[in-house]
């Protein structure tokens, strides 16, 4: 990565490099709307126009190692605005994914590994999900009201499968209760899976295309089993 | 009445003109300064005249009547030529100088770029050896949007068909013409890489046949950047040629801030002069692409053809000998040139406009029209104000307004439903420079409890400078008035646009309520009843 002091020599630099990237970075006209509409521009210096003039320069190297790509919040705001149509948050991705994974920061790839090996970003075994999943149940169903609930896990031939984020058997178990109590009122036909259960597919922020086909087929997979129609993700 | 018209010029916009022109009938004459003449028009009618190595000197006459000299092929040689049209080519200026660089092997210039593009063996081995080119456009000066086109162009040829790379340095891209964004669009497809610059500009040196060093700071990625191409191709001013110039002094013809041959004034537009029967169309007048020059040329033939005096010649300015000493202010003060000298002044009538601001001026009185002397207007005008059934003081107050502008603004207010007083009476007149203190004066001995002068916005007069006298009237009238002891109030005067008929409304309103606030007048006549016919005052009469 080039320091901002040093001089670049612009012969030297391969602008096709990235033209094949499908995204019409080269048609930029360097106009700023994406700069000014962007919630995260100005945070360590994350410019969305100057990722994509980098891009059109051919600079890699440079993209790759930024910190920058990392702070985009993926909200599309700047694809919505660019008059010339770049695509600027798949171009984003595409330079996240470019990222040696042990690079990748914070847990995002950590917890991708785990959700690829174990199922869940928690590494959270089955019967310890059950639990979890039992004991709110048996919360909600001390509610006036809800005498009686239970969480039906694994029922087949439900009306809809909603997945879980992991935060909500970990931390935030109180917000597993709110979806559980629509449920109750609308008298919806659902259950949850006991394997992966996990609705987070970290993949998608860390530009790993091949980890979110996982996670989706995984889901597609417990959609089968229990034959179930409908899918809940509520990510 | 002479119905030839010469044409000046040999470029593409010179023959479109002499095609029209033959078309519709009329018998023209192309002049060129060039061995040749580029306009192959099969003239066997007769309606053709070409002269070639031709230089004009002089011009005298008006309209319908001028006689030009010169010289062809060295020899002296006299034009007689009804209307002239001048439309010749403009020159680029390569900006070397602009961004510290001369011109060498590897420093071309925009023309030389687009000759090495032509297909011509010898030199297209050049291109065959170059692999990186920056242009340089309006780093430094603005460019235009023809500048923008051909750089654009010729940095898509080079990626394309001689697979160069191209840099394209620019401030703004000046892309508002037709055609001009698809191509940057191309450009881009293309690979040429673009580096705007807004507030630094690169540092570019030159060490005679090294490549030229271009070093930045990409104020997009804040990141410093070096260039150093294999040819660098240098942008270009377009300026009026040399000629263009001295024609326009040998036609006494207003030019514009860069010299071209027509000032900026919207009345003129398109391809007028302040010289009746002088047309000026394309690359003469301002930097026109081509199909601004066609529609320029086929302005001009309708404007030939469509030139005829619709005014009498009564009502144009006129001398009375008796009484002019010939101290030429009328001669120095027309602007439409339409004063002659022989061994007297002269009035050439088809070219007079009517401004009046020779007759204003003249401290004899000898130049006179007829129907805006001020004891004509002041007839006109005639008396009125008084008190209404309700016995309120209704003031009467008399509107000069220049025909183009004032009088059209207030036609608009009429129309958009405004209030407008009921004591205005409106006094068109074709210039506010033919307005004198007699004609204010003579409103004000009307009874007039104000008067106000209404003209073009400055700068915008048909007339050049005619609302100016008119500013400079009004400013002597009321610093008199304040000496005196008269309420400078109510003289008032504005400039206005046609289109500003709320304005109108809003400056009439206000100077109603100035007029009601001061009184009447006390110039006014007592006992003059609103039927009473005009009197002629002693303050407007004039000796």
């Amino acid at each position: 990565m080039t320091s901002p002091s040093e001089i670049i020599d612009m012969d030297r630099l391969d602008h096709t490099r990235c033209r094949t990237w499908p995204f019409l970075q080269d048609f930029c006209v360097t106009c700023g709307m994406c700069a000014s509409s962007c919630p995260a521009s100005g945070i360590d210096g994350f410019d969305p126009r100057m990722l994509v003039r980098m891009a059109s320069f051919g600079l890699v190297e440079d993209l790759v190692d930024a910190r920058w790509p990392w702070i985009c919040t993926m909200c599309g705001k700047c694809e919505n605005v660019c008059p010339m149509q770049i695509e600027i948050p798949d171009l984003v991705r595409n330079i996240r994914s470019r990222r040696d994974r042990e690079k990748v920061p914070g847990i995002l790839h950590k917890g991708l590994v785990a959700a690829l090996e174990t199922g869940n970003n928690l590494r959270l075994p089955k019967e310890d999900f059950i639990f979890i999943i039992e004991d709110v149940a048996e919360e909600v169903a001390e509610e006036p009201g809800f005498e009686g609930f239970k969480a039906p896990i694994d029922k087949k031939g439900a009306n809809i499968l909603t997945t879980i984020h992991n935060k909500l058997v970990n931390t935030h178990t109180e917000d597993l209760k709110h979806w559980w109590k629509i449920f109750h009122a609308a008298e919806e036909d659902w259950t949850a899976t006991s394997e992966n259960w996990e609705g987070t597919s970290w993949g998608y922020f860390t530009g790993d295309d091949d980890a979110m086909k996982v996670m989706a087929g995984r889901i597609v997979a417990q959609m089968e089993r229990l034959e179930v129609n409908t899918l809940l993700w509520p990510e | 009445m002479n119905n030839t018209t010469l044409i000046l010029g040999n470029g593409p916009c010179a023959g479109i003109v002499a095609e029209n022109l033959l078309t519709a009938g009329a018998k023209i004459i192309i002049a060129t300064r060039d061995d040749t003449c580029n306009f192959d028009g099969s003239a066997d009618t007769g309606a053709l005249q070409i002269m070639t190595q031709t230089r004009l000197i002089s011009c005298k006459g008006s309209v319908g009547n001028f006689r030009i000299h010169g010289t062809q092929k060295n020899k002296p040689v006299t034009i007689d030529a009804g209307r002239v049209i001048i439309s010749e080519e403009d020159q680029r200026m390569p900006n070397f100088s602009l961004y510290g660089l001369n011109g060498s092997s590897n420093v071309i210039t925009l023309s030389q770029m687009k000759h090495l593009l032509k297909d011509s063996s010898s030199e297209k081995t050049i291109l065959s050896e170059i692999k990186k080119v920056v242009f340089l456009s309006g780093l430094v000066k603005e460019s235009t949007p023809i500048i923008a086109k051909d750089v654009m162009l010729f940095s898509l040829l080079l990626q394309k068909d001689s697979n160069i790379k191209t840099y394209i340095l620019t401030k703004n891209l000046k892309v508002a013409g037709d055609g001009l964004e698809s191509l940057y669009r191309d450009t881009k497809n293309a690979g040429t890489i673009y580096i705007k610059f807004t507030d630094v500009a690169p540092d570019i040196h030159q060490n005679d046949e090294d490549p030229v060093r271009i070093e930045f700071f990409d104020e997009i990625t804040s990141k410093n950047f070096r260039l150093t191409p294999d040819m660098t191709v240098v942008d270009e001013s377009i300026v009026p040629s040399e000629y263009a110039s001295d024609l326009a002094k040998i036609f006494d013809i207003e030019i514009d801030l860069s010299g071209f041959v027509q000032a900026d004034n919207v009345h003129r537009y398109p391809v007028l002069t302040n010289r009746k029967g002088i047309m000026v169309a394309g690359p003469s007048r301002s930097i026109r692409d081509v199909d601004d020059q066609r529609i320029d040329a086929e302005n001009a033939a309708l404007a030939v053809t469509g030139l005829s005096g619709e005014e009498t010649k009564a009502q144009k300015a006129q001398v009375h000998d008796g009484q002019c000493i010939r101290c030429l202010t009328c001669y120095r003060l027309c602007p439409y040139h339409a004063i002659t000298l022989n061994s007297r002044v002269v009035v050439m009538p088809d070219a007079c406009e009517r401004c009046g601001i020779c007759a204003t001026h003249c401290p004899r009185h000898a130049v006179r029209i007829a129907d805006l002397e001020p004891e004509a207007m002041s007839a006109l005008i005639g008396t009125g104000g008084g008190i209404d059934k309700q016995q309120t003081f209704v003031p009467f107050i008399v509107a000069f307004c220049c025909r183009r502008s004032a009088a059209r603004a207030r036609d608009l207010a009429v129309c958009m439903g405004y209030h407008l007083p009921q004591g205005l009476r409106i006094v068109e007149v074709p210039c506010s420079g033919a307005l004198s203190y007699d004609h204010i004066f003579g409103a004000l001995g009307n009874n007039a409890d104000g008067v106000m002068v209404l003209t073009c916005h400055k700068g915008n007069c048909h007339s050049e400078q005619g609302n100016i006298y008119a500013d400079q009237t009004v400013a002597q009238i009321r610093e008199m008035f304040s000496r005196i002891g008269f309420e400078k109030e109510r003289i008032l005067i504005q400039t206005l646009a046609s289109n500003m008929g709320a304005e109108f409304a809003r400056i009439a309103g206000r100077f109603e309520e100035t007029i009601k606030e001061l009184g009447p007048s006390r110039l006014k006549k007592i006992g003059l009843s609103e039927n009473s016919t005009p009197t002629k005052s002693k303050i407007g009469k004039r000796k």
